[in-house]
This record gives C-alpha cells, structure tokens and sequence, in this order.
C-alpha cells in the first residue's frame, strides 16, 4: 500500500528532529481517550455501527487544522504486514492489528499527531514529539481536542470526566509519557530503587521496546497512573518534574561511572560500537543493548562520529517488520538477524557494507 | 434442541465459550445468530471472547426481560459483565451502575471526581458546580474561625449560584 510506502521513506520526525535532554529522552508522547455520547464502545459495538462511527469521526476530523494533510488508513484494506508496520512505528497498538474490522489510523505525514480510531475507545488523540517536550505534545493534543469538540459530541459525565470503555482511564482521558534511556542508573544498580519511588507517587514505569518486566537495552517508559481528580496541566507538570527528578539521578550516576570506571565504561562502549560495526548475526536484544551502549557513548562525548537522530532511527528499523520491508522478502528469524547485522554495518558506515 | 434465544425454533449453531475456564455452551438458531450478530463471528477473528459474552448477555436478557433490572437500558449490559471482560458497554454504564463504581474507581485514581477539561457544552455548569464546591470549602473554613459575617455571604452566594444551574430544570424556585 503506498500509504505505508510513503511512510517508510523516511523516519518518523519525532525520531530525528531536536529536543531537550534528547541524550537521555527519547520522546514524549500524550494521548487522550475520547468516546462519542451513547454510542456502544468499540468492544461491544456490532460492525455497521463500528463502521458509523469510524465514518463520522473521519468526517470530523477531515474538518481539523490540526489534522491538516494528515492521512487516512483504513484498516480492513490494510494488509497484516503493513498493520505491522505501524505497530513498530508506535502508530497504532497491536490491539488493532489483531482486531482491525472497521478500526483507522489517521496520521499527518510528520507522525508527530495520530488518531486511532475505534481502538479500545473510539477516538485516541495522539501526540509524540522529541526529547523531554510533554508540554508542547499536551498542547497540541489539547488543541485538536478543542477543534473536535462541538463536531463530535463526547461522552462526558459531570462528576466523573470523560468517558472510557476502561475505567483506568476514566476523567481526563490522558496519558503522558517520557520514554528515557537510563544506562548510568542501571550500571550502578540504582535502577530499582528509582522504579518502587515512581510507583510510590502513582506513576507507572515499564520497560519498552520488550514486553513485560524486561528492560531491554535500558529503555524505560514512565507514565501517569491515576486519570481522575487531577487536571490536565497538573498531570502533565507532574510527571515531567519528576522526570527531570530522575534525569538528574542518571547524570549523577554517569558521573560517578565515569570518576570512578572511567576506563571499563569506555571498554564497553568502544566494543559496543566495534560488534555493531562487524557482527554478522544480530538478536533484537543484543542489538539493543548495543545500541543502548553507543548511546551512552554518544551521550558522554566518548562516540563523536555517530548522532542521535541515528541511533533512534535504528530502534525502529532492526525491528522484524521494518527489516522485511527494507529488505523486500518476508525472512525467518535467523535470516533476520543476519539482515539486522547488515543493516547495523551500512548505517554505521563499516568498511565491508 | 429449541435455541436459547427464541425458545421456539431448533438451535442449529452450537458455540462453546470459556471465560476465566468456565465453560458456557451456547444452543441458537440461525435467525436468532443473525439478528444477535452471530454470522459475523464465524467469518472474522473479531474478539471473540468479547462477541460471544455479549452474545450470552443478550441472549441472557431476553430470558430475564421481565426482571428488566441490573442491565444498563442503552446498551443491555449488566455489570457482571463487566467484572469478566473489565470495560463498560457504553458510556450509559457510568451512570447507571454508578452506585457499584464509586468505590471502585475510588480505589484505582484515589478519587471520585473529576478536575480537568471539560467540553463547551459543559462549561458553563461545571464551572458554577466547580465554583459552589469552592466556597462550600470556604464556608466551613469560615464557620471553624467563627468569622459569621463573611459566613453569612458566602452562603447566600452559594445559594444564588445553586439556583442559576438548577434554574433550567426546576419548576418552582
């Protein structure tokens, strides 16, 4: 589908463009949960009326500034892999490649503004920018919200807020979240007592880029928890201060790695770097905990000759989907690690690529 | 076998459901799967899980149309259905199984009310409710330093702002 083509031409902008603190966030993202008054939720809703409603969300959203030039996919002429594709990209959830009757994506070219629709609930107004920016993607977010508010008419209760199919999400509707790169906390095994404070003060915190527990290649997403009794501007303030909180413990913790092991820290980096460059069979794990280390080094000053907007690129790209599509054939496993290797040693400019 | 639905035709489609490893079976003929939607499950890989406890709770509210009671009247659900899958049907439920709610999402958010956005067509009464709560607050304040005077205002603004929202639909004031 050349939708999902056009996307794949060039990395999403949240990914490339420059932000604050972007050696140690990646990203922040947002995303409001809105659903029409009356109508069944999406899982209980029969399929014409999915459709209806799928059809008048388009409709109003056709209608935005915000939304200007975005693009629909519709995703009962979507194919599995493509759906996929979108799924790595963080577009859509794999809840709409398993069930995608009547469901949609609409995303403007940039895939810094996103809606899902007809996902657990009928709308999820999403926002994701570069470094520690959850302000300016609330803002955004906040805007199109506005903009559809009066086209659509939204399920609201007086007391409670807006209305989800989950009551997780019940009130506001929001969801921040800072995806950051804690390696120094890690190393110095500080890591689990910053997870049980952020818990303590009802923020979530989850390995990404590995499901469940995992925290594959020091990569951790930390979230608000509770939707209901705090506002929108004080959901967001709070965890973006204590996720500056947490930035500075990573800095000190990079710190005191760099007095006290100088010398075994840029070993790990240095032979991170030298594997990437050469290996010719790469897991996504190992590849991300390479990746991890390169980063660092970026971060640090050690790596010069490698940037950011590169190494985030490449999250995406050693993803099985992503490589498939890159290299034009559906591949195994293994042949996909081999592909990943490749793929390592072109970006990274080795020799033999 | 008569179908569980309409208790008058042969059920022809046999489904077999297991939620949380109960096993439900599920006897129905083919206009009764028809207009509960159940030709569609075949075809697709929709939820099923999802389609089919819908499909039980329909068929099950029929058998208890005459109660009427425990079901939200917008989408027919009950709130054990609810229990099982962990969504509401619609956003009916929120007000009609209120009572079961509260402690809940109490207990998720550590709270009961909301303080955020609220859309335009809102506004107007949520801010005059927002504002009431306010001075409610301020009263109590007032009256535990025994200041009377600015007690007595607040409670007649209190009372003027009260009147302004409910002044839609009350008849006699």
């Amino acid at each position: 589908m050349s939708v999902i083509k056009n996307l794949l031409e060039k990395p999403a902008r949240w990914l490339t463009d420059d932000g604050e603190e972007n050696e140690m966030v990646l990203s922040c993202r947002v995303r409001l949960a809105r659903n029409l008054d009356k109508r069944p939720f999406t899982h209980t809703a029969q399929p014409k009326f999915l459709s209806e409603i799928r059809d008048e969300i388009r409709s109003a959203l056709a209608g935005t500034d915000s939304m200007k030039g975005a693009i629909y996919v519709d995703m009962d002429d979507t194919p599995e892999s493509d759906r996929m594709v979108l799924a790595e990209r963080r577009l859509i959830s794999y809840e709409l490649v398993k069930n995608f009757k009547s469901r949609a994506l609409v995303v403007e070219p940039g895939e810094k503004m996103s809606v899902m629709v007809n996902e657990e609930d009928h709308l999820r107004l999403q926002s994701v920018e570069p470094g520690l920016s959850m302000q300016h993607a609330y803002e955004r977010v906040d805007r199109l919200d506005d903009e559809l508010d009066g086209r659509l008419n939204f399920a609201f209760s007086e007391k409670v807020g807006y209305l989800t199919a989950c009551t997780t999400n019940v009130g506001t509707g929001l969801r921040v979240s800072a995806m950051v790169h804690l390696p120094g906390l890690v190393h110095k095994k500080d890591i689990q007592q910053i997870i049980d404070g952020l818990r303590h003060v009802r923020l979530t915190v989850r390995g990404t880029y590995g499901e469940g527990s995992d925290f594959m290649g020091n990569f951790f997403q930390i979230s608000n928890t509770i939707t209901l009794g705090l506002s929108e501007v004080d959901t967001v303030k709070n965890l973006e201060a204590h996720v500056r909180k947490v930035l500075e413990f990573e800095k000190k913790a990079r710190n005191v790695l760099l007095d006290k092991a100088r010398s075994l820290l840029e070993d790990k980096i240095w032979r991170a770097y030298g594997i990437l460059k050469t290996a010719r069979l790469l897991t996504t794990k190992e590849a991300m905990g390479l990746i991890s280390a390169v980063r660092l080094g970026v971060g640090l000053g050690i790596i010069t000759d490698v940037k950011l907007p590169d190494l985030n690129e490449m999250l995406i790209m050693i993803q099985p989907m992503h490589l498939q599509r890159l290299y034009s054939r559906s591949m195994a496993p293994e042949e996909r690690d081999r592909a990943r290797a490749d793929y390592m040693r072109a970006k990274l400019g080795a020799g033999d690529a | 076998m008569l179908c569980q639905v309409c208790k008058k035709r042969e059920a022809t489609i046999h489904f077999t459901n297991v939620v949380d490893s109960k096993v439900e079976k599920i006897h129905i003929c083919p206009q009764c799967a028809e207009e509960k939607g159940f030709d569609y499950l075949k075809k697709s890989n929709f939820a099923m899980g999802d389609l089919v406890a819908g499909l039980l709770d329909s068929a099950l509210s029929d058998a208890e149309a005459d109660e009427g009671k425990g079901r939200c009247p917008n989408c027919h659900r009950s709130y054990d259905s609810f229990k099982k899958i962990g969504r509401l049907g619609c956003s009916n439920c929120y007000d009609f199984f209120q009572e079961q709610l509260i402690p809940l999402l109490s207990s998720i958010h550590g709270n009961t009310r909301h303080r955020g956005k609220v859309p335009k067509r809102f506004r107007d009464r949520v801010n005059a409710d927002r504002r009431v709560l306010e001075l409610e607050e301020e009263l109590s304040r007032t009256i535990a330093c025994e200041k009377y005077e600015r007690a007595a205002e607040l409670r007649d603004e209190i009372k003027r702002l009260r009147n302004d929202t409910e002044g839609g639909d009350t008849v006699c004031q």
